[in-house]
């Protein structure tokens, strides 16, 4: 449709750049609605950032290495929308909803490895994921590597392969003093040597 | 001098056998593990802006001293109480803009007046601008330093961006920059414009720029900028969100000069406060929400439309403006001519404004008690995709952050406060916000939206316009201290949640959660430039939004503390205040001394872990020995039989057989009292008179009245393993259950950071000691806050008990979420659960 096109002035016409309209021809209906679903809320700047905390603890008690990550609740439900197609077009509901918080649960299972000096995964299960408050837990464990490790070396890449500002930091403790690794931009693997005191 | 006898070794040591003049009982003491219990070796901090004072030899270390040398010098600008100092100044910049939005180009071109004044006592011989929109220009500071998270595969949004930047023409066209008329010369330099003045611009005096501009808006879905268009494919209509649009001035300070640092992204802006007078001119059948009050609706407003407003001005729950079916309506017809709305601002540092024929539009007045400003109208615009949730929650929440944050600084002082739904997801200028949450279209044409978005739709609302206050009215530099404002706005909006319903979620021991990060390594202090720290998030809002609500409940209490932040916040009402401001002000006007506390939260990087290491019983002794040889017989025959004499009853004893081998001690057990002992006594008694004081016998009378009280005296040992000192708060458990709760002020570190000592006496015995029983300081560890020793669980052993030897293997989730559902959970929240993944199906654990 064509639009009458007024100018304030004639300082506008001279020398201003032609507008272009942006193209989004490269994308198909389909694909662009499938992206808008993607992209549910952008980054907002003045809001919190995107960051989630994780606890990797060496459990002599209960004889575990137990794995506690700490998401808001709000930016995990957002990716479990993305992550989950419902039915009838619905978002996950992680409060109302124990499968999607399930499914939540996996998708995190699924991107934080933990490996030995040797580059051989460690056996993590997947113990569950609670509410508290406004955070949701996912929980990891396994029994305590014997011999002990000397060297952990770990992976986490949840929230981050959709959201490339997203910042995961783990606190290793109860192997000496707190270590803590931050997972952010391009980082992909980091270790820890558990033999230093 | 004689010392009253606690726990002097017995000096007669001719009594072999058990100490007349001490019960001293240290309970329990098997029960500390060696590795808890002793003191931490103290490892000072490993990163502090200003190491308080540390000696080469011992390791004193002076958590109290006075800030004063490290706060910049108090000066005519800004005086040493915390207040703006007599001759403070700040610049002036006020604007006459008209502005087009064209909307099928997704541009706007606009020509803008700028009145500055110059208050400062310096010549000025250039200006700086912002130019913010040339961050999209691919030649960009920002765009070049780009980066993407991984190697091998690349998300959806970043290949957006890339595909979005590659066909975008961005960045301002300026076509215009003069002064009455005169062309001045000028320098784009990145994201900032200099105007070279043909001469000084003298303290005092003003200038008239003109300026006539252009820039393309940016797709607000592809970059997640603060502003631009976002466009609907099921309609084909966008909504509009303006920021950042305008050339406008730097700010100059007293404390900085020019502001001008290259706009980067993150790290926000300060401005310089004015009036504003602007014009908008915009599709007729739009709908535009703007900083400033409307000054034409007669022109742009329909009669129903203004009837409304009017009714919405005194209503008890928001008023629709423009209905929802009238806004669905007209997404399908574009009408071809133009309408110019026309708003005006007074003493706001910044404008901003958004437009869209989908903005379903709804208001209520809000009266507060303020001359000045006694009703201010409340209103939300959002299209249909946020329905039903805006129409429920967002003008209220509007509403309820005036009523709150109104109490804790001042009466909200502008006409209007907006919230409007665009592709923004949480952004603040005066007067408007612009908030992202949307809800969910079901197959049947329903929307909806989970428990978890309307706490998010209320946060982020209460956030943003929290945002009025802290930093639109309070001016601070977000980009050098971005947690003045943000740690400020995050401690107020939890308070403003939690009056918004009853198990909003508890924000109960909210010190906790800021644990985990000031235990790790890596931090950095919150007193550091925003553009280069590490852990943003946690610096910038959660670690000072938690260190003030710990000054509020722990430390200062609420009374004082929050007659101390009324008064900075009114102080510097329409001024701009820097940290040593606030830092300044909180103590003045709350009498507290607070350096120690701004030191350690706030330009360290310790951590709060305070431990308690020891605890020794004691009761007075009478000294007296008829009283305590019969007390120590009385304890030696309640001690256990050992075995070996139990074995040894039945044998017949030598003593016994031979009855004359029997003497005076066997007649008299050790215990037995003997004149000497009581001449002794005696002695002791008279020793204790010091006959040149005033009261010579203040010492045997001081007996007498303890022996009379027949206290239990503690001395609890603690040591600060995290070297951030912290008040120290007990919980008393005695031997009748119940519980006295003490405090003892941080202060108590001041002669010794690492160790204290600390004496109470009380009329019961104490059967167990807590530090910091409600989590109310950020304690890190607090598997050392108890005496007797409590095992401490960690979360994963509360939620999943791990199993004992021999129990079936652990069950394995991965698998267990493939087996079919076998009923629908949706229907019977927490009901049927066959994945107890959970232990809470709804809300929150206690």
């Amino acid at each position: 449709m064509s639009r009458n096109r007024r100018y304030y002035g004639g300082a506008h016409a001279r020398g201003a750049l032609g507008a272009r309209r942006p193209k989004n021809c490269l994308l198909a209906l389909g694909l662009a609605l499938f992206l808008a679903a993607l992209f549910a809320t952008p980054t907002s700047h003045s809001h919190r950032l995107k960051s989630a905390f994780t606890t990797v603890l060496f459990n002599e008690r209960s004889g575990r290495l137990e794995v506690m990550h700490q998401f808001y609740l709000h930016d995990a439900e957002q990716v479990a929308t993305e992550i989950v197609s419902q039915p009838d077009g619905a978002g996950a509901n992680l409060f109302e909803r124990a499968e999607d918080r399930q499914r939540f649960a996996v998708y995190v299972h699924e991107r934080f490895s933990l490996f030995d000096q040797d580059g051989e995964q460690l056996p993590l299960t997947l113990r569950g994921a609670e509410i508290d408050g406004e955070f949701l837990w996912v929980y990891q464990a396994m029994r305590l590597p014997e011999p002990p490790l000397a060297v952990l070396v770990m992976e986490h890449r949840a929230l981050r392969d959709l959201w490339p500002d997203q910042v995961n930091t783990v606190n290793v403790e109860g192997a000496g003093p707190i270590r803590t690794l931050t997972f952010r931009d391009t980082v992909s693997r980091l270790s820890v040597d558990l033999t230093e005191q | 001098m004689t010392n009253l006898n606690l726990s002097s070794p017995f000096a007669q040591a001719t009594r072999a056998a058990a100490a007349f003049l001490i019960t001293a009982v240290t309970l329990a003491p098997m029960a500390f593990a060696a590795e808890s219990t002793e003191a931490k070796p103290y490892r000072p901090p490993v990163q502090s802006l200003i190491p308080p004072v540390e000696q080469t030899r011992g390791t004193f270390v002076d958590r109290f001293r006075q800030l004063d040398e490290v706060l910049p010098t108090p000066n005519a600008y800004r005086n040493a109480a915390g207040a703006p100092g007599h001759e403070y100044w700040q610049q002036e910049a006020s604007y006459r803009i008209d502005v087009r939005l064209d909307e099928d180009a997704r541009r706007v071109i606009g020509s803008e007046t700028i009145s500055y004044t110059n208050n400062s006592p310096d010549s000025l011989r250039y200006l700086w601008l912002q130019l913010d929109q040339n961050r999209f220009k691919d030649d960009s500071i920002d765009y070049r330093t780009l980066t993407v998270a991984e190697s091998e595969r690349l998300s959806f949004g970043e290949l957006r961006r890339l595909q979005f930047m590659r066909d975008f023409e961005g960045g301002v066209a300026l076509t215009k920059v003069a002064s009455n008329g005169r062309d001045l010369p000028h320098a784009v330099v990145g994201t900032l414009l200099r105007i070279d003045l043909p001469s000084p611009l003298k303290p005092g005096g003003s200038i008239r720029l003109e300026i006539d501009w252009a820039h393309n808006l940016v797709d607000g879905k592809a970059l997640s900028p603060r502003s631009g268009y976002e466009h609907f494919v099921d309609d084909g209509n966008d909504i509009f969100l303006l920021a950042q649009w305008y050339p406008r001035m730097v700010v100059y300070s007293d404390y900085e000069g020019w502001h001008n640092k290259e706009f980067l992204g993150r790290g926000e802006f300060t401005l310089e406060f004015g009036d504003y007078d602007v014009s908008i001119t915009v599709p007729s059948d739009h709908i535009v929400s703007s900083t400033g009050e409307l000054a034409n609706p007669n022109q742009v407003l329909t009669p129903t439309q203004r009837k409304r407003l009017k009714e919405a001005e005194d209503a008890e729950r928001p008023v629709y403006v423009v209905t929802p079916d009238e806004a669905l309506e007209k997404e399908s017809i574009r009408e071809q001519d133009t309408k110019t709305w026309r708003f005006k601002a007074e003493n706001v540092r910044d404008f901003a404004w958004a437009s869209s024929r989908k903005f379903i539009w709804d208001a209520q007045g809000y009266r507060q008690d303020d001359a000045d400003n006694p009703f201010v109208m409340a209103m939300s615009f959002f299209p249909k995709e946020g329905d039903p949730l805006w129409s429920r929650y967002s003008t209220q929440a509007v509403i309820h952050t005036m009523e709150v944050y109104s109490r804790f600084s001042f009466p909200y002082p502008y006409p209007t406060a907006q919230s409007v739904n665009g592709p923004a997801g949480g952004m603040e200028y005066p007067m408007i916000t612009f908030n992202g949450p949307r809800t969910e279209l079901r197959e049947s044409g329903e929307r909806t939206y989970s428990r978890a978005a309307k706490r998010f739709l209320i946060g982020v609302v209460i956030h943003e316009v929290g945002h009025f206050y802290f930093p639109m009215i309070v001016n601070s530099d977000e980009r050098q201290w971005t947690w003045i404002d943000e740690g400020i706005n995050s401690f107020l909006q939890f308070i403003a949640e939690q009056e918004w319903e009853d198990d909003y979620p508890s924000r109960r021991g909210e010190a906790r959660w800021i644990v985990d990060y000031m235990k790790s390594e890596n931090q950095v202090p919150i007193m550091t430039n925003s553009e280069s720290v590490l852990q943003f998030g946690n610096n910038a809002y959660a670690k000072p939004a938690t260190a003030l609500n710990i000054l509020r409940e722990t430390i200062l209490g609420r009374e004082r503390f929050d007659f101390a932040f009324r008064e900075f916040s009114q102080r510097w009402m329409f001024k701009r205040p820097t940290p040593a401001d606030l830092f300044r002000t909180m103590e003045e006007a709350s009498g507290v001394d607070l350096d120690w506390f701004w030191r350690g939260w706030f330009y360290s990087t310790n951590h709060v872990d305070i431990s308690i290491d020891k605890v020794t019983e004691l009761k007075v002794s009478t000294s007296n020995p008829d009283v305590e040889g019969e007390a120590k017989r009385e304890a030696y025959l309640a001690e256990p039989i050992s075995r070996s004499d139990l074995n040894n009853a039945e044998i017949e004893k030598r003593v016994e057989r031979l009855p004359w081998l029997n003497d005076f001690y066997n007649e008299n057990d050790p215990f037995t009292v003997s004149n000497q002992d009581r001449n002794d006594y005696g002695d002791y008694l008279e020793s204790l008179i010091e006959p040149l004081h005033s009261n010579p016998n203040w010492k045997q009378e001081a007996l007498a009245q303890a022996i009379e009280d027949d206290l239990n005296y503690y001395v609890i040992e603690f040591s600060n393993v995290g070297g951030l000192v912290m008040p120290i708060i007990l919980r008393l458990t005695f031997e009748d259950e119940s519980t006295e709760d003490l405090y003892l002020p941080a202060e108590i570190w001041r002669r010794d950071p690492h160790a204290v000592r600390k004496l109470i006496a009380r009329e019961q015995r104490v059967t167990a000691i807590e530090v910091d029983p409600h989590w109310e300081t950020a304690d890190v560890d607090v598997s050392n806050n108890h005496f007797p020793r409590r095992m401490i669980p960690s979360r994963l052993e509360i939620f999943d008990p791990p199993p004992t030897p021999g129990d079936i293997p652990d069950r394995d989730l991965m698998h267990d979420v493939t087996v079919p559902l076998k009923s629908d959970p949706a229907t019977e929240p927490g009901a049927v659960d066959p994945v107890p993944v959970t232990s809470a199906g709804l809300g929150e654990r206690g």
